[in-house]
């Protein structure tokens, strides 16, 4: 085989022609037709990871079964800020910016989320989170990945992006693209000398023209590794170049390192929303929610790790929202948050609090009918009890229900070809 | 960190502590004590996060050292008395007051027969109030006997009555036992073993004899090592490469295949993080292996660090101090020569055996064998010139590293 390209050759035209190296600046230019977004729905999903607190975010403080299963540590009675006059719960005083986005109605709270039988496993319930499924064993399937298996009937390549340090489980069953800024997502080469330089522009194309070459083994997991590599070069394109031009219209908070992280992550997705990117879902975490000690200041229960976890994941939300509407793009994103548990009624010995059950999920952007969805666990059926820090409150709502909601009326498709089963919607979207 | 030329490592920083690890899984005479290092690492999966001393958990990863290659009876007891996973799942704070759950959860569901096994919610708070006491203040774990449950514990149908004193401390060795007990714990044990070391999804029923045989040999995990690598299935067809390499047998077999030492093994450490971030578990399930391992963040970094391997500009992992030289690219050229690798064939060929355990396509290893013998917008290309032969060949081990075959084992 001869094998003679000009200088010019290789980096103007690429290796194209004589060899069929696929370069990455030529096999992206139709694909920008359809990467384009065509106004169709956003998802941005924020887990937090570790069990969060529900009781401590959005407080019963009126309630005296509350005040009285947590002495000293609850949400004191002057300190909440008022969700709803017509109920009597309260937001964290560090989550302001969730109290504006609620008053502008662009906040659903979703009560008492859980579902049957639960297990007080993070990982297990982390896993029934990422299935959809409390009955499944192992992460056979995430929902997500049976959501872009079965339902997606888009034809763009990455309908989905990991914004995180490993896959979700909620993509199990489809590929996805993790990273967590566009630099990480691209090959790297040696260009020390300009004889290096120009191999690095050869190296790169036979990665993927390797990449290219079929593969006739029978191996299942060489054939999934085969063709992870594959997608991988063809989506790089597309996330090297879109949105690059993005600045954010409104500063997100930056008060400490994980803050600046999860600010980072928000700041990405918004610029390949912005930049029109095709993406249909977006996932993000921030841990810490595991607050098992040090949950609020010793003597001061609206201070300690608490108060820093909620006003973290509320205000970049708040600050994304803000930064999309800026640009226009907000009338098509939502922001759905998780956690795979709840926690006790009643703080333990260590200023914490134990795995619990029901917690709450939340739902916010400007498509959002507003509200209080669910019902508050009622707390009144432990008036008698004096052993607050065993009891884990009962749900009230499936999960399940929100996922389905997300799916019929927000993603597309039908939730009984991705969840087990049928699922009542609720009312936010 | 560099050993072999007396540089000093601070083993404070959780870096020093993975650098040093590496070092040994790459160099150590004992390879297979250090590869079971990371498994149990992975199965104990504890992390800097939480317990905050780099020695602690160093000290930890010296334990599975000298005690993974024994009895999994005493494997387990030290493992429940070690102060980093004191720490990791909050024990060192369990008291017959409050008793924390936490550690003895996963003592049943992580660490012994697996989440399906046939313990209750009732048999972990049983099992808490047998740990009570067992504390630790930094590196230094104890038995407070003021602070254990000296009452009566009834764990999975078996009593434990150690009564008060420093004889309650028995309680660890009557649970560690009872786990023992329940033919669940061999089971999963056994499977999660051979899933590791040899292929995935074995019958039930393979795995039923292999776990029979290690109950009979007292759950000596030296004989079970034995008998699963003298077993058939070890070395059928279907042992071989189907499995996908995790990131450190990725990123050590590179440097150990290609006798590769010339680096600063505490950034080869940093480099790694992202891929699976060693003594820094998120949280104590450990991780999920095979497929799991890959998607395309995972393989855009592997080839990346391949290139880290051989090349110098740039290269991170060349790194000593500021002001110091970079150490040498791998040495490309002396390969060729010392190997008398006299056509581009030969080369391509010596480095495909030497990085990849299952054959590649053709039409790629033809690829490999042209980008040998052509240069790209130059014509004065001679291949066989030692500086080009430098150049050349440690893209071709780029280019080699980065193939869907090079991940698999």
């Amino acid at each position: 085989m001869s094998f003679n390209p000009t200088r010019r050759d290789v980096l103007v035209g690429g290796l194209g022609a004589g060899l069929a190296l696929p370069l990455t600046r030529t096999a992206r230019l139709p694909r920008w037709l359809h990467a384009l977004n065509q106004g169709d729905n956003i998802l941005v999903v924020l887990q937090l990871r570790g069990g969060c607190d529900g009781l401590q975010c959005v407080a019963p403080i009126k309630d005296p079964v509350y005040q009285a299963a947590r002495v000293n540590f609850g949400i004191p009675a002057d300190k909440g800020l008022l969700v709803d006059s017509n109920d009597s719960v309260y937001f964290h005083p560090s989550m302001a910016d969730f109290k504006a986005l609620y008053d502008r109605g662009d906040l659903a709270i979703v009560q008492g989320i859980g579902y049957p039988n639960p297990n007080l496993s993070h990982f297990r319930s982390e896993d029934i989170w990422a299935t959809g499924d409390n009955a499944a064993t192992t992460v056979n399937a995430g929902w997500l990945g049976t959501w872009r298996t079965t339902q997606y009937n888009g034809s763009f390549s990455i309908p989905m992006i990991d914004i995180e340090a490993r896959r979700n489980d909620a993509f199990v069953g489809a590929a996805v693209p993790v990273f967590r800024s566009r630099s990480e997502f691209q090959f790297f080469v040696d260009t020390s000398t300009s004889a290096a330089g120009l191999d690095a522009v050869y190296e790169k194309a036979l990665i993927e023209a390797n990449s290219k070459v079929a593969r006739t083994t029978t191996e299942p997991n060489l054939t999934f590794v085969a063709k992870a590599l594959d997608q991988t070069v063809s989506d790089m394109g597309l996330i090297q170049m879109t949105g690059t031009s993005y600045t954010p219209k409104v500063t997100y908070p930056s008060t400490d390192a994980t803050t600046t992280r999860l600010s980072s992550a928000f700041q990405l997705a918004a610029s390949y929303i912005t930049g029109g990117m095709g993406t249909r879902v977006y996932y993000m975490d921030t841990g810490g929610f595991d607050t098992h000690a040090n949950e609020i200041a010793s003597g001061n229960p609206v201070g300690g790790n608490m108060a820093t976890l909620v006003q973290r994941f509320s205000s970049c939300i708040k600050a994304f929202l803000d930064d999309l509407k800026a640009y226009g793009k907000s009338s098509n994103v939502i922001v759905m948050v998780t956690s795979e548990f709840g926690r006790r009624l009643g703080q333990n010995g260590t200023n914490g609090t134990d795995h619990g059950q029901a917690s709450l999920s939340y739902v916010a952007g400007e498509p959002v009918k507003g509200g209080l969805y669910g019902k508050y666990p009622d707390l009144s059926q432990y008036a008698s009890r004096t052993d607050f820090n065993k009891i884990s409150l009962p749900f009230t709502t499936d999960f399940r229900s929100l996922y389905a909601t997300v799916i019929d009326k927000w993603l597309g498709g039908d939730h009984t070809k991705v969840l087990p089963g049928t699922f009542p919607l609720l009312g936010m979207l | 960190m560099l050993p072999n030329t007396g540089e000093i490592v601070n083993m404070n920083q959780t870096n020093g502590q993975i650098g040093a690890w590496l070092y040994l899984m790459q160099n150590s005479p004992f390879p297979l004590t250090e590869k079971l290092c990371l498994f149990w690492h992975d199965h104990f999966a504890t992390g800097i996060n939480k317990v905050q001393y780099a020695n602690m958990m160093g000290d930890q990863i010296n334990i599975f050292r000298r005690f993974g290659l024994r009895s999994f009876r005493s494997l387990l007891i030290e493992v429940s008395k070690d102060p980093a996973m004191l720490y990791w799942l909050d024990n060192r704070l369990s008291t017959k007051a409050k008793p924390n759950e936490n550690y003895a959860r996963e003592v049943f569901e992580l660490y012994s027969m697996g989440v399906t096994g046939p313990y209750t919610e009732n048999d972990v708070q049983e099992a808490a109030r047998a740990l009570t006491g067992f504390t630790a203040i930094y590196g230094y774990s104890y038995f407070n006997a003021n602070n254990h449950d000296t009452g009566v514990k009834t764990i999975l149908g078996k009593q434990l009555n150690n009564g008060a004193g420093t004889a309650g401390a028995k309680d660890l060795e009557d649970l560690v036992d009872i786990i023992l007990g329940t033919p669940a714990t061999s089971k999963y044990m056994v499977r999660k073993i051979w899933e590791y070391f040899v292929y995935e999804n074995p019958s039930q029923a393979f795995i039923d004899q292999l776990a029979a045989r290690w109950v009979q040999d007292k759950y000596d995990v030296r004989a079970l090592m034995e008998t699963i690598f003298r077993s058939k299935a070890f070395f059928s067809s279907r042992s071989m490469g189907g499995l996908v390499k995790n990131p450190v047998e990725y990123m050590v077999g590179a440097l150990r295949n290609l006798g590769e030492v010339n680096v600063n093994y505490s950034r080869v450490a940093a480099r790694m993080t992202p891929l699976y971030a060693l003594l820094n578990y998120d949280n104590p399930s450990g991780l999920p292996d095979g497929i799991a391992w890959i998607d395309s963040q995972a393989l855009l970094n592997r080839a990346n660090y391949g290139r880290d391997v051989v090349q110098q500009r740039n290269s991170y992992i060349r790194f000593l101090f500021s002001g110091m030289p970079y150490l040498p690219p791998f040495d490309v050229a002396k390969v060729i020569a010392d190997n008398k690798l006299d056509t581009p064939t030969k080369i391509v060929d010596w480095f495909l055996d030497a990085l990849v355990a299952v054959p590649v396509p053709a039409a790629v290893r033809t690829n490999l064998i042209t980008f040998m013998t052509s240069d790209n917008g130059t014509t004065s290309f001679q291949w066989n010139e030692a500086s080009h032969a430098q150049r050349k060949g440690a893209g071709l081990i780029h280019l080699i590293l980065a193939l869907p075959e090079a991940q698999m084992n």
